[in-house]
């Protein structure tokens, strides 16, 4: 059994489980983080034996670790419905429990792209400082990046292109990029740094962003666990397809 | 230059700056409560991270700090902010100057004792479990459940179970007792960690990069930390040597983790099994120092120097 674990509001995860599906990766069950915050049943065990999951959701649907051979995982949080029941002062325990309880069974499982991280449960998250400093080391053009104590805390994840730039958007899955087939192709030298810059940051699926400079060329904008899966198209559906049989 | 952040009269930060001071090393420390009269600007050029801190009146270059030891604590906390409004202009200042620290300690390509996604791993118990059970420690028997049916069965497996956060969030370990199982409904609402206790000899090992500095706890309660609320009087600490085997597998461990210091928490059996607990990625060491005399400052001093 094969699982995408995404937000019901994900289009990119809808998409990518209804492309799956309809290409023949079976069996496929879409499993929304909203539908995991009102499982009836959790069960997981660790111990001489190994890992082990167990759970049950709202619908009647039962899943076990031992049947579970991929996961395109895209969980983002878990989900705000289930801390909507916690009072005040127990929210943030509440709320650690829970995204440190997913991030043990998602770790657990086989065949899941993305790893969960302790730095995001669907791969890590790179701050703008970090993303920039990897980016040039893996050979991609980057703008000069500033932070003092006045930068606003959400400029560490917004786009590094500047206002009015156009963004091509591009996905890495291990050794290939997949980008828009309408657009001109970028250059084998900015795919490799690509590829490169997924590599140091550990994630094999990653959406990364650049943006037209006019000194540099493509310049990078920003990268993302949470890959616009779209931009791929089908070409990325077959290799997602290939990753999970080729992980059982 | 070796960079020490946090509260100085905090004893893991004063027993390093001291060491530090003892041997003639090159050092500055920043006091987060002096946050104000502070200042950092971090760049990011090609690949490259610098920029200037300033503390009080002096300005150091990042590039120039080889060695980083960090023991910050939430700055939201500090008690200079604790009359600031939400939106005041010194908690901004205080958050801003802190995020931007944070983000050069973590690119600098400096020594960082230790780095936040090493740090990380021990935000969830059950996870950094199965990252310790593949590099060959055994781990305690452990259910995470919100199903309150399946706990009777595995308290009468174990005799005797604990329960405890799952996250990293501080919680007091206690014994599942018959009274716990009138109120066992409650956990439908968040998944619980339930653990076998196990029997034996709880030992603290310190790992700084290749040195091991062992101790044995020993106490009749549950969670040695509060042994004098739960069982009335202190543990009792004495340093232990290992064998060279468990030494060994000890800075494994802490190696796969990322981390160049830790503090590994195993409980050693009747039978001499050896279960590991949990990895602390930000050891308050001084407790066991404080009792049992082992130079666990003198030697993360000296990992420092080394840059």
């Amino acid at each position: 059994m094969y699982l995408v674990v995404c937000s019901e509001t994900d289009v990119n995860g809808i998409w990518a489980y209804e492309n799956l599906l309809a290409i023949g990766l079976a069996p496929l069950s879409l499993v929304t983080l909203e539908s995991l915050a009102s499982s009836t049943t959790w069960e997981h065990r660790i111990g001489l034996d190994g890992a082990y999951l167990r759970f049950e959701l709202n619908d009647g649907r039962r899943f076990c670790s031992s049947q579970i051979r991929g996961v395109l995982n895209r969980a983002l949080f878990a989900s705000p419905n289930l801390m909507a029941e916690a009072v005040e002062e127990d929210r943030e325990y509440a709320n650690n429990e829970v995204v440190a309880f997913y991030l043990s069974w998602l770790h657990l499982l086989r065949g899941v792209i993305n790893r969960p991280s302790p730095l995001g449960l669907s791969g890590s998250w790179q701050h703008n400082s970090q993303a920039s400093l990897l980016a040039g080391q893996a050979g991609l053009a980057t703008s000069p990046y500033r932070q003092s104590v006045t930068t606003p805390m959400e400029a560490g994840y917004t786009s590094l292109a500047p206002v009015g730039a156009t963004i091509s958007h591009h996905v890495v899955l291990r050794d290939r990029v997949y980008s828009d087939p309408y657009a001109a192709p970028i250059p084998q030298r900015v795919a490799d740094a690509c590829i490169e810059f997924a590599v140091l940051c550990k994630t094999e699926l990653m959406g990364i962003d650049l943006y037209c400079s006019n000194g540099e060329g493509l310049t990078f904008a920003g990268a993302t666990p949470h890959a616009n899966l779209m931009v791929g198209g089908l070409p990325l559906i077959h290799a997602l397809t290939n990753y999970f049989r080729s992980a059982e | 230059m070796i960079f020490l952040c946090g509260i100085p009269s905090e004893t893991p930060l004063r027993l390093i700056a001291n060491r530090l001071e003892a041997e003639g090393a090159n050092f500055v420390t920043f006091n987060q409560r002096e946050f104000a009269d502070c200042d950092i600007v971090l760049d990011v050029v090609a690949g490259h991270a610098a920029g200037h801190l300033r503390i009080h009146e002096t300005v150091y270059p990042l590039e120039e700090f080889t060695a980083i030891y960090c023991r910050l604590m939430d700055d939201r906390c500090l008690p200079e902010l604790e009359n600031e409004p939400a939106e005041a202009s010194l908690r901004l200042q205080c958050r801003g100057f802190h995020e931007t620290l944070t983000r050069w300690m973590e690119i600098a390509p400096a020594l960082l004792i230790n780095r936040a996604a090493a740090v990380a791993t021990n935000m969830s118990k059950p996870y950094q479990a199965q990252l310790i059970r593949e590099h060959g420690f055994l781990v305690p028997e452990t259910l995470v459940t919100n199903d309150p049916a399946l706990v009777p069965d595995f308290r009468a497996r174990h005799k005797q179970i604990v329960y405890k956060s799952i996250s990293s969030m501080r919680s007091i370990v206690h014994t599942l007792e018959d009274d716990d199982l009138l109120r066992l409904d409650h956990i439908r609402w968040c998944p619980t960690q339930f653990q076998a206790f196990i029997e034996g000899t709880n030992l603290r090992v310190h790992v700084v990069e290749d040195e091991v500095y062992a101790c044995a706890v020993d106490t009749e309660a549950t969670d040695y930390r509060y042994a004098a609320q739960q069982c009335g009087k202190p543990a009792a600490l004495r340093q232990v040597d290992l064998s060279e085997e468990l030494a060994t597998k000890c800075v494994e461990l802490s190696r796969a983790l990322g981390l160049t210091f830790s503090g590994i928490d195993l409980k050693v059996t009747p039978e001499d099994e050896v279960f590991c607990f949990e990895v602390n990625p930000s050891p308050a060491y001084t407790y066991y120092e404080c009792n049992t005399g082992q130079a666990i400052s003198k030697a993360v001093a000296h990992r420092l120097m080394k840059g």
